[in-house]
């Protein structure tokens, strides 16, 4: 049974994030444990640089949080139960909530965020920097899931020959078989139209047999911007990248290919790195 | 998990490597690739066998060459073999350059390794653990069975846990590559420093996890050095018995002046050891 972190900032609720964990549950039992952080400290959780300077906020605020959250706990309680999920709930982090976040993620197989946390109060601009520093400081893959999406009818797996690309690959075979079984396109993305698929052997070698409805893509970079589009277009895929990861081999995958995908609010994406 | 690949030296055969890969594929339903390390660059003989009365020979070259070749081929025609009988999925990767590069570059696309303890890739004898597989552990790409001499069916399990992300991630892709052992005996294992509490390290938050995944593990934490009570407590353990470790986080200096638990258990214990880090 896989054990899912989900985290809850004062009194929002993100329901793209609970709906994805929800059928889940369905297809397969999880433990959901949602973990309650007050709203106070929302800016300063996703970014490093921030916790470090902000300071302990004064007790009014907690005060109001506190109600903030024992409504969000009440709200979680509820539809956990209706649903049939069985679920732990964690609270009374109040500082460094980062790294507890961290520990958390270190004793969870998958987290699940709901994409909206990563923007302004316009929702209109990605914070790339905390989207980045969150994904990059958790210890387990995180599925970022806009408010309004389909559950994934295809899986979508870039591919660049990478190192961290193929350990997507194989952590989302490992935590999510249940979604293996749709039908999936890897897709590489080669630096010029003659580049060969690096590995296609080895490649399908592991994925064959994991992935039974496959069919794999090379895709030529000067149709990056297509590919991008179709991408979003495909409203019912879910997107498994590698990225985000400091290693920075990738030329297809560079932040700004999934900063694109998540910030046009669609796709769910599964984030995977060593 | 879908596919394993075998290391395997054709000149220097480990049917223990043969056993375990087969014995794993079969009880997972997983693709078994044998991966010959081929190595151009390593022969059986040293430069001091060529030499006869007179200089090197052409001839005895030849002749040792060919007694080279002959016993990589009868290595993988064994593993065939064997496979056949086993009845599992199988295929053959020949790699003809350097060994450790090659089979670093095959764990990328892997979900385990399988490899002899006492693996060199050399003509010399070494002490275990080897360099080869020191160097392998650093940078292997997928979690490691790090097989003993002979091969024992695996009948018990018992997790290394310090509190540390490696370990954890150790006993994550173990629980998830090989899933099937989870009705196995499982014990987790955990030493707390001399005259310090018996609490597990992360009570909760590991407690709640192992729930999930290993519902009736059994929980030892022991007092004292690690490399100590480990040893003591696992030297009582048969043969059959899995050892789940994480260990060789890349970039630690510490390793050059202090062995890590890996290389300690492979040295004193003649147990299968699956090891698994991440970078």
């Amino acid at each position: 049974m896989k054990k899912i972190i989900m985290v809850f900032e004062g009194d929002r609720f993100s329901e793209g994030a609970f709906a994805f964990a929800r059928r889940l549950n369905e297809l397969q039992p999880i433990l959901l444990t949602g973990i309650f952080l007050p709203q106070s400290k929302v800016k300063s959780l996703w970014s490093y640089a921030q916790a470090l300077i902000t300071p302990l906020t004064g007790s009014d605020e907690v005060v109001s949080d506190d109600n903030a959250i024992q409504k969000n706990l009440a709200e979680f309680t509820t539809r956990c139960t209706n649903a049939g999920i069985r679920f732990s709930i964690h609270k009374d982090y109040y500082d460094f909530a980062l790294l507890q976040l961290k520990r958390e993620s270190l004793y969870a197989d998958l987290m699940i965020i709901g994409s909206e946390v990563f923007y302004n109060n316009d929702g209109k601009e990605l914070q790339e920097d905390y989207l980045q520093d969150a994904l990059h400081g958790m210890k387990c893959p995180v599925i970022v899931v806009p408010e309004n999406y389909s559950f994934p009818a295809s899986i979508i797996l870039s591919y660049d020959g990478s190192e961290d690309a193929i350990y997507a690959i194989k952590q989302f075979s490992y935590l999510l078989p249940e979604l293996t079984v749709l039908d999936t396109m890897l897709v590489y993305a080669g630096l010029s139209k003659d580049e060969e698929m690096p590995d296609q052997g080895l490649i399908q070698e592991l994925t064959e047999r994991s992935y039974p409805n496959l069919t794999i893509c090379k895709l030529d970079v000067d149709i990056k911007k297509e590919f991008t589009s179709w991408l979003l277009n495909k409203t019912s895929a879910m997107l498994v990248s590698g990225a985000f990861g400091r290693s920075g081999l990738s030329m297809m995958l560079k932040k700004s290919f999934v900063n694109d995908i998540v910030a046009a609010h669609k796709l769910p994406v599964f984030i995977a790195h060593r | 998990m879908d596919k394993i690949i075998a290391a395997l030296d054709g000149l220097q055969y480990s049917e223990s490597t043969r056993d375990y890969a087969i014995a794993l594929a079969h009880h997972s339903k997983a693709h078994l690739v044998g991966v010959f390390l081929d190595d151009p660059t390593y022969t059986s003989y040293k430069i001091y066998e060529m030499v006869e009365q007179g200089g090197i020979s052409e001839d005895k070259i030849r002749h040792l060459e060919n007694n080279d070749k002959d016993n990589r081929a009868k290595a993988a025609e064994d593993f065939e073999q064997n496979c056949k009988q086993a009845s599992i999925d199988y295929s053959l990767h020949h790699d003809r350059k350097i060994a450790i590069q090659e089979l670093k570059h095959e764990s990328i696309y892997a979900d385990l390794m399988v490899i002899d303890a006492k693996e060199t890739l050399t003509h010399y004898e070494e002490k275990i653990p080897t360099r080869f597989i020191r160097e392998l552990l650093g940078d292997v790409q997928c979690p490691v069975l790090v097989a003993p001499r002979k091969y024992k069916p695996i009948e018990k399990v018992v997790l290394l846990f310090d509190g540390e992300p490696s370990s954890v991630h150790a006993i994550k892709m173990f629980s998830y590559i090989l899933p099937e052992f989870r009705k196995l005996p499982t014990s987790v294992i955990s030493v707390n420093p001399p005259n310090s509490s018996l609490h597990l390290k992360d009570n909760k938050l590991m407690k709640e996890f192992m729930k999930r995944h290993y519902p009736n593990a059994v929980f030892n934490v022991l007092q004292g050095l690690p490399e100590t009570e480990i040893i003591n407590n696992l030297k009582n353990e048969k043969e059959n018995t899995l050892v789940v470790l994480g260990a060789y986080r890349r970039g630690t200096v510490s390793r050059w002046f202090r062995e890590s638990m890996a290389d300690i258990l492979m040295r004193e214990l003649k147990l299968p050891l699956f090891i698994a880090h991440n970078k």
